[in-house]
């Protein structure tokens, strides 16, 4: 039932990926961003790791989301060129992925270690919550202030970069 | 199931790439980036899976708070850009250097 629930989000995550790559108006590419944001928490909570399924929704689609919507609506008049619309050197950046999709893959097929990973993987493990809280609150914790420096920085960052406004001579 | 999500993880990171170097468009570029960051979100719980181990939990919220931020100025900057050069024409942010 698991491995069929995952099939299935893994195709439509795919699906919604490539619909964001190709969708005419940047509007449409944001919402099939979101689904594809969606459905790659569903999949988190699938395999077993609750905690990153609802930060996923809750705080990142959410924030992001909210982000990319109104600075469409804020710049919505000025895309004349229809930049989000068209391709440039998209044969470049079709080789330049299909060459990462393809090393990847064959390292991936041919490493001994991930034949292991492969035999060990247990998709019916539940990662525990306090075991990670835990963990965040006593072995990383410099690092968790650091990232929270990191957010403030990124808040006075933004409140610097939008009240630049150019003088009118 | 290890190598649907493992593949799925390089397809979506793939998708991304190809997002990043092929529009001109700031909001696409941010999404490809946003992409590739969660293709490689799901190769990491992915992996994290046959280790049993949680480090990867972390890693990867490490890595959601460093996107979100990252979205935050490249918005920020995109915006700039709009009300100063009228343009939302990526090749045209090197003239907010003269600003």
């Amino acid at each position: 039932m698991i491995e069929i629930l995952i099939n299935i989000f893994c195709v439509l995550a795919i699906a919604t990926s490539l619909t964001t790559c190709l969708s005419s108006k940047i509007i449409r590419s944001t919402f099939f961003f979101g689904i594809t944001l969606f459905l790659v928490a569903f999949i988190f909570m699938i395999v077993g790791s609750n905690l990153l399924g609802v930060v996923q929704i809750l705080l990142y689609t959410g924030g992001t989301l909210i982000l990319f919507l109104f600075s469409i609506f804020l710049t919505g008049d000025w895309d004349y060129n229809n930049l989000g619309e068209t391709f440039h050197k998209p044969f470049f950046a079709i080789l330049i992925s299909f060459l990462f999709f393809l090393t990847t893959s064959y390292l991936i097929t041919t490493s001994e270690t991930f034949e292991k990973l492969e035999k060990s993987f247990n998709g019916y493990k539940i990662f525990s919550i306090e075991a990670i809280s835990s963990s965040l609150f006593n072995d990383w914790i410099f690092i968790l202030e650091l990232s929270s420096i990191l957010l403030l920085a990124t808040i006075v960052g933004c409140l610097t970069l939008l009240k630049f406004r150019k003088e009118v001579d | 199931m290890f190598m649907t999500l493992i593949y799925t993880s390089l397809l979506i990171s793939s998708i991304g790439i190809f997002m990043l170097l092929s529009k001109k468009h700031i909001l696409s570029i941010l999404i490809g980036i946003e992409l590739f960051l969660n293709g490689i979100n799901l190769f990491f719980i992915t992996i994290s899976k046959s280790y049993s181990d949680d480090i990867a939990n972390i890693f990867i919220l490490f890595i959601l708070v460093i996107t979100a931020c990252e979205v935050a100025i490249g918005l920020a900057i995109f915006l700039l850009n709009q009300r100063i050069n009228k343009t939302i024409d990526i090749n045209h942010l090197n003239r907010l250097r003269d600003e």
